[in-house]
């Protein structure tokens, strides 16, 4: 039987695996598109032994895993409403960069500062020191980098 | 790098300006700082000042970083002392000693051994970094491609192993990290890799950005996970009092043991300051008469690790700015600042940039002096900022990440690649694999593909002609004997016994 543990380990080798055998794949389309001829020592060539070097090394690893019988070395789990928390701060921060992106910094942040202040629960001098840091931060960055963020 | 006035002159020159001194002792509070808050340590600190350092000249740009490199090695000991967590991982082994003599009533003692220890640990590295760092340069000049590609692997090999719990997640993750220096154009023939007609990869993952994403965002991720755990400390007791050096330098002895033992763990490529202050700190009390005390608040145990784990920053130096192999992961991320100046790390830098090099040795000489005049005069206002709420710290290095990473790339792509890499990091973080040897893959990435194929291309496409070589050779065999030292080892234990007996 599989401890929790040790099932995420396979589910984050089966990723990297996956993702590898497509980068893999990857690297016989960028010759024929340039029209290069196929060289041993080409372009392609250190791509395909590096991930054929991390193909092994997660092999080895799924092995290493399923022979252990001490539970793997991972940080302890993290419970529900942990994970909700950091799932929803990655959100925000995925957000920000997309506001960010559409409406400029000072919109971004100020939505970023609003939402990490309701997720974090910062005490009144903590929000007033966010809301200071960000028009802070905008006005070194352009006019004393010369930055427009 | 042969001994030139003219350049020392000139670096010199470069180092007392008011703007250097300045950003010295800046870096060093600003270490300080980083080492006092919980969980942060010198790469996050020397990668979050990273991106400011592209609007001041190479040598400001190092003279701050170093700053927080030596301040924040420093300031991890000061939780370590009054609250018995340690700030950084190298001041682990300062709890040991350092809390139960503040427990003793001996905390102000405690807090003086620690900052001098520090300062000294440091100027010794720094002599043995003067010394030795030009000579090793020279020898490293004869050293061809595939040397350097054998170096490359040794450096990924061995942060790899000891960065983690498991050898081999560590060196997957150096492999991931020199996969992502694949992306861009191939830097032999021009030719676009992994790219998906997507303009900005042309130029490849940017360091910085992926530096802010690895380091600084899952740190901050795990810190959003703990708050709801995390006590908060009402009160710290001032205990700070001026050091008295009659009774510290009684400890020189001890103090000159640990800088050697900090120097030579920092100088091995992954010997970080942790594994340094617990070999001193062993040292320490193997050698003592009264080992037994040690645990209840001895001073030897506090010198001893504060000395050896600030002595690693200079040994950590020597193969970073030799042979371009970082010695620390505080190393790695210091070699990105070369990077970002448009250099690369190597024995080419000290013919290349000899007024740069002499500006480092300056800065290191002057920081370790500053480091001990801001610890005496700052340690009473730097404990204050354990008090600092996470729920403020969190979002202002998020916003102070994504800042940099825009800043260093002048686009949104760089904040993208930190959201993107910041939410991987933290699962690889989560499920056990180190982000460190993938940061250090992404610096050596270049130097290993370019090196690899330079070798092949000298050796007519014959890959023996990788291996053949009498340096690269014994590179090999350190390489192996870090992997597997171990099972050799106990290999050889458990066979030649039973046959010496037959």
């Amino acid at each position: 039987m599989l401890t929790t543990e040790k099932k995420k380990n396979f589910v984050m080798l089966g990723i990297i695996m996956l993702v590898s055998v497509w980068l893999f794949i990857e690297t016989f389309y960028f010759e024929k598109e340039l029209g290069v001829a196929t060289s041993t020592f080409g372009s392609a060539f250190f791509p395909r032994i590096l991930l054929g070097i991390i193909l092994l090394l997660c092999i080895a690893l799924a092995v290493q895993t399923l022979l252990d019988k001490k539970p793997p070395n991972a940080t302890p789990s993290i419970s529900r409403p942990a994970l909700l928390h950091v799932l929803v701060a990655m959100g925000v921060c995925l957000l920000f960069a997309l506001i960010w992106d559409l409406a400029g910094f000072l919109v971004g942040a100020g939505v970023f500062a609003v939402l990490m202040a309701v997720l974090l629960r910062p005490s009144v001098p903590s929000l007033i020191a966010i809301a200071v840091f960000i028009p802070t931060a905008w006005f070194f960055f352009t006019r004393v980098f010369m930055v427009s963020l | 790098m042969e001994f030139s006035l003219d350049f020392l002159q000139s670096a010199w020159a470069q180092s007392i300006t008011i703007t250097n001194l300045l950003l010295l002792l800046a870096g060093v509070a600003i270490g300080i700082v980083i080492g006092v808050l919980p969980g942060f340590g010198p790469p996050l600190g020397i990668a979050l000042a990273l991106p400011f350092t592209y609007y001041i000249s190479p040598v400001e740009a190092f003279s701050l970083l170093l700053g927080i490199y030596n301040g924040a090695m420093y300031g991890g000991s000061i939780t370590a002392v009054l609250i018995g967590v340690p700030g950084t991982s190298p001041a682990a082994a300062t709890v040991l000693d350092g809390h139960p003599m503040l427990q003793n009533g001996r905390g102000a003692e405690a807090m003086n051994l620690s900052l001098v220890g520090s300062a000294c640990g440091g100027l010794f590295s720094t002599i043995v970094l003067v010394v030795i760092s030009p000579l090793l340069a020279s020898f490293a000049m004869s050293f061809g491609p595939a040397e350097y590609f054998a170096l490359g692997m040794l450096g990924i090999t061995v942060v790899g192993k000891v960065s983690g719990n498991n050898a081999l997640k560590g060196i997957l993750m150096g492999a991931l990290g020199i996969l992502l220096t694949t992306v861009g154009f191939d830097p032999i023939s021009g030719q676009a890799r992994y790219t998906f007609d997507v303009v900005s990869l042309y130029k490849g993952i940017p360091f910085i950005p992926l530096l802010m994403g690895l380091f600084a965002m899952p740190e901050m991720l795990l810190k959003v996970e703990q708050l709801g755990t995390q006590t908060v400390l009402k009160e710290i007791a001032s205990v700070y009092t001026f050091p008295e050096f009659a009774k510290i330098f009684k400890h020189k002895a001890l103090m000159v043991r640990s800088a050697i033992i900090g120097t030579l763990i920092g100088i091995m490529p992954g010997g970080g300051g942790d594994i340094a202050a617990f070999l001193a700190y062993s040292e320490a009390k193997r050698l003592s008469p009264t080992p037994e005390q040690f645990g209840q608040g001895m001073e030897e145990g506090v010198i001893s690790a504060e000395t050896a784990n600030n002595a690693t920053v200079g040994g950590a130096l020597i193969p970073t700015l030799t042979l371009g192999v970082p010695g620390s992961a505080a190393a790695a991320v210091l070699m990105g600042a070369f990077m970002v100046h448009g250099m690369t790390p190597g024995p080419r830098l000290f013919s290349d940039e000899p007024v740069l090099m002499y500006s480092i040795f300056i800065g290191l000489f002057l920081i370790n002096f500053m480091l001990f005049f801001v610890g005496c005069l700052f340690i009473k206002y730097a404990v204050k900022f354990i008090l600092v709420p996470m729920q403020l710290v969190v979002p202002l290095v998020f916003l102070l990440c994504f800042i940099g990473s825009y800043a260093s790339e002048g686009s949104m792509y760089g904040v993208w690649i930190t959201v993107i890499s910041g939410s991987c990091g933290y699962c690889f973080v989560k499920h056990g694999f180190p982000v460190i040897p993938c940061v250090l893959g992404v610096v050596l990435g270049p130097l290993i593909e370019g090196s690899f194929r330079q070798a092949l291309i000298l050796n007519d496409d014959n890959p023996a002609g990788l291996f053949l070589r009498p340096i690269s050779m014994g590179i090999y065999v350190l390489m192996i004997f870090n992997l597997f030292g171990g099972q050799i080892w106990d290999w050889i234990k458990k066979h030649l016994p039973s046959k010496a007996a037959k």
